[in-house]
């Protein structure tokens, strides 16, 4: 009988063990950031999100920095694609104002279906951070055409809380202080600036939720606005006008434009504040350039005109405000071990290349070209250029790499 | 015949009384017996003596005495999803679901014996967390019922024994889901045909409804089987159970709306002003004229056939082993058609593309001597799973199994037999989806899948 029983076991033996295999899953490789991109989340402004020349579509959006670091990283990243031109199509000419695929500027096509099952990029172009956890606090236009097209109705907040992250880039304030600048009628407007306590206020309401949510996060302070090319100083205009600056020669385009003496440097006129003066391109060149075309219309700078600039008064405003809310910034992510990304070195570090132009180049527009603000920005004058988000994402992926360890690669020049 | 009357009544009151049944490989049901259940399901040949011979192979009745039976399995599984690009996992809800049986047959002449069983042979219900799963778009509830009540005779004739049966079926469809409003067509003349709320900016998985499809329906089929005792060691047998069509015009569909509590901002693509709740985009459509009302939908189901050819081995008089290799043709379950009487944009249809499997079963007794009749069961199954990868969803996240089963029989009274069995399920980790087809065929793993069944069976000999 038992050696009955002993024979049965052999016999069921192979049987026991013939068990099926185990299909596999399908993730990706995320071995070179330890899984930290499992669920990356980045949520922010128009730079966050890709805009580009005045735009955004799908080919923007697959350039900016947090679609570059996410891609470095091995990582899915569900982003809200705009199929066709854009919404709006970015600018092919920022002079002719023509757009990719002939679109407008308040044209928008459709997204892309079909839509990401998650959605890693809630960052919406024009976000303040009034708009976190509201859909109607801002009266920003851009940002209310956008939001809707991008989250569907959800607040930026719940966007990102669904993704459940285990990664967050936050690139919040650029938009508290821009508005001012980018200001029509009176660039530099401080009403277009929110004011210190509401930020602080609510960024720390949003610093507190996104604590809780248990993941790794980076920050990004905000850049200053003012050494941008969208704006040039007055003392350029100045320089450009009279040729009695060192290295900079008179422009023969100034030939039918005047530029007054406040807009001159207190080295060449006592009193005279152009230094601190800015004028934003769209006002500046525009005028230089309608003055060399017919009707030759002749252009008058008058840098004591707030219509016109950003006066000294409001200068100051916008680099102190903007250097508040970026110790405040740095302060809340510090006490909660969050990782700091600093703009305004990335800007230094361009800036240090040569390439970030004291003044636009027109030397293309005679012969039907854009004005051009240098490698680093393109034809909006404010958004970063490809080549300024490989650099963006660099010293985020270099910041992750150092604070947790990973080896993420670069995604270099 | 009293004993009939009162055995009617009690498969009456088990029918209107039965609760739902069980997650279970393609939807096919097995363990319809105790006994069988211990012994790996294996029947064919030598169906256990409680009555479930009129499931397995009705020849089995042939040649015994009256008896009656009524039994129970509880049925415990569990199951995870896991995303492949999220990691996010998602659990089976967890419950246990009974699925009962009953048989009673006896001699009517020398060689004649009648019965009659009620069993569920096709039956599935899988459940998933309705507010947080990620397939709920696809399924968080499906119920597939189908009892059959089968008038049995057969007939021994020397060493061969046959029978046939005649299968009613109930049949009863439940499907539960969630809408998802971002793959809803946007109707608005003025955008291009086919555009989605998606291509709006609504996101993925914007819940918007709740819908239910719900029917029942009546089918025949049929169950035969031949039975050929070669010697008092070698028992062959074979089993056939007939294919059915099950089909309802009379379904009910319901559609509740969900609160998505976004809210519209300025300048939206839908222009409509600031702070319009999306609710109130879509309310219109669960109103009396809009497509989510509530209505009648038919749909229907086919329910496989199946061959079950075994062989049962004596080589010592106490020992027993059963060989039983099973042909399910899953082939006809291809598609699953829901149309909707009012709304034809909502009309669907479920497509599976499974195929034809055999299931390979082991089992084995060995009585104990006395007069107890104790007997001690093991088994073993192997199951092949019968979908395709892209058709492996909430509603059927089925696959290759290997099942373990022990039990144990013995007699507690003149007249009264007890079974009871435990089997062990095991399924192999398989790819599927959690989203519509036109995204993915695969996004993710199901895995960890197994169950725990618990099978009891009281038999009366009469």
């Amino acid at each position: 009988m038992l050696r009955r029983l002993r024979a049965f076991a052999l016999l069921a033996l192979p049987l026991v063990s013939a068990c099926w295999d185990n299909q596999e899953l399908n993730s990706p490789d995320l071995s070179n950031n330890n899984g930290l991109f499992q669920r990356y989340a980045a949520i922010g402004t128009s730079i966050s999100a890709g805009f580009q020349s005045a735009g955004i579509n799908d080919s923007t959006q697959r350039r900016s920095f947090a679609f570059l670091v996410a891609q470095q990283g091995g990582a899915a990243f569900g982003y809200p694609s705009i199929f066709g031109r854009g919404c709006p199509a970015p600018f092919t000419n920022n002079v002719t104002q023509t757009r990719v695929g002939g679109g407008s500027a308040s044209g928008c096509d459709l997204r892309s279906v079909p839509v990401p099952t998650t959605l890693n990029n809630v960052a919406v172009p024009g976000m303040q951070v009034v708009d976190v956890f509201s859909n109607t606090a801002s009266a920003v236009s851009t940002y209310e055409r956008l939001q809707t097209f991008f989250l569907g109705g959800q607040t930026p907040w719940n966007a990102l809380k669904r993704t459940q992250p285990t990664f967050v880039s936050i690139e919040l304030g650029a938009n508290d202080v821009l508005g001012a600048l980018l200001a029509s009628g009176n660039p530099g407007n401080p009403d277009s600036i929110t004011p210190i306590p509401v930020f602080e206020s609510v960024y720390s309401e949003f610093a507190d939720s996104v604590d809780g949510l248990d993941a790794a996060v980076v920050v990004a302070t905000i850049p200053d606005v003012t050494v941008i090319p969208y704006a040039s100083s007055g003392t350029i205009y100045w320089c450009l006008k009279n040729g009695v600056c060192p290295g900079v020669p008179a422009n023969p385009a100034f030939a039918n434009v005047t530029v007054s003496n406040a807009c001159a440097p207190g080295t060449a006129i006592p009193g005279s504040k152009g230094d601190s003066i800015l004028v934003p391109w769209t006002i500046g060149v525009a005028g230089v350039l309608a003055s060399t075309q017919p009707p030759f219309t002749p252009f008058a700078l008058d840098c004591a005109n707030t219509a016109q600039v950003v006066t000294p008064e409001e200068f100051a405003n916008m680099r102190n405000t903007t250097d508040a809310l970026n110790q405040f910034i740095v302060s809340e992510a510090t006490t909660r071990g969050w990782t700091v990304v600093d703009a305004n070195a990335i800007l230094a570090q361009l800036r240090a290349t040569g390439q970030v132009p004291l003044f636009p180049d027109v030397s293309q527009v005679p012969t039907g070209g854009s004005v051009l603000f240098g490698p680093y920005f393109t034809l909006d004058g404010f958004h970063p250029s490809n080549a300024t988000h490989a650099v963006i994402a660099d010293s985020v992926i270099a910041a992750v790499n150092r604070d947790h360890g990973t080896s993420i690669p670069l995604v270099g020049p | 015949m009293r004993r009939f009357g009162v055995s009617l009544v009690l498969v009456l009151t088990a029918v209107l009384a039965w609760p739902e049944t069980s997650y279970a490989q393609g939807y096919g049901v097995y363990e319809q017996s105790a006994c069988t259940t211990g012994r790996g399901g294996t029947a064919a040949a030598s169906p256990c003596g409680d009555g479930s011979a009129i499931y397995f192979n009705p020849a089995g009745i042939a040649g015994r005495a009256f008896s009656g039976s009524i039994g129970g399995t509880l049925i415990a599984p569990s199951a995870t999803f896991v995303n492949d690009n999220t990691g996010l996992e998602s659990d089976f809800l967890a419950k246990v679901y009974p699925v009962p049986n009953l048989y009673i047959s006896g001699p009517i002449a020398d060689r004649y014996a009648v019965g009659l069983g009620v069993f569920v042979p096709y039956g599935l219900t899988t459940e998933w967390d309705k507010d947080t799963f990620e397939g709920r778009f696809l399924g968080y509830r499906s119920t597939v019922r189908a009892i059959y009540i089968q008038p049995t005779v057969a007939a021994k004739f020397g060493k061969v024994k046959v029978g046939a049966g005649l299968d009613i079926t109930s049949l009863h469809l439940k499907l539960q889901r969630k809408a998802d409003l971002s793959q809803v067509v946007v109707p608005n003349p003025a955008l291009p045909p086919g555009t989605t709320f998606g291509a709006l900016g609504i996101p993925y998985g914007t819940d918007f409804a709740d819908t239910e499809i719900s029917g029942d329906a009546w089918g025949v089929g049929y169950n035969v089987g031949i039975i050929y005792e070669v010697n008092e060691k070698l028992t062959l047998g074979a089993r056939y159970l007939s294919r059915q069509k099950i089909t309802t015009d009379n379904a009910d569909a319901t559609f509740v709306q969900d609160p998505t509590g976004l809210v519209l901002t300025g300048g939206n693509p839908f222009g409509l002003p600031a702070g319009t709740p999306i609710d109130a985009l879509v309310a219109g459509q669960f109103q009396p004229g809009g497509l989510l009302v509530d209505q009648k939908a038919s749909s229907g189901l086919r329910l496989p056939d199946q061959l079950v050819v075994g062989v049962t081995v004596r080589p010592v008089t106490q020992l027993a082993l059963h060989f039983d290799a099973q042909r399910t043709w899953w082939t006809v379950f291809d598609q699953v058609p829901i149309d909707f009487a009012e709304s034809d944009a909502l009309d669907q249809a479920l497509e599976l593309g499974a195929k034809n499997v055999w299931t390979w079963r082991f089992g084995g007794e060995y009585t104990l001597s006395g007069d107890s009749q104790t007997v001690l069961r093991g088994g073993l199954i192997f199951h092949k799973g019968a979908l395709p990868d892209s058709s492996v969803t909430p509603l059927l996240p089925e696959g290759n199994r290997t099942d373990f089963t022990v039990g144990v029989g013995t007699r507690i009274a003149r007249s009264f037999y007890i079974d009871a069995a435990y089997m062990y399920v095991n399924q192999a980790d398989r790819r599927g989806r959690t989203v519509p087809l036109t995204i993915a065929e695969t996004n993710g793993l199901y895995k960890d899948q197994h169950a725990h069944l618990f099978g009891v069976t009281l038999t009366y000999d009469f």
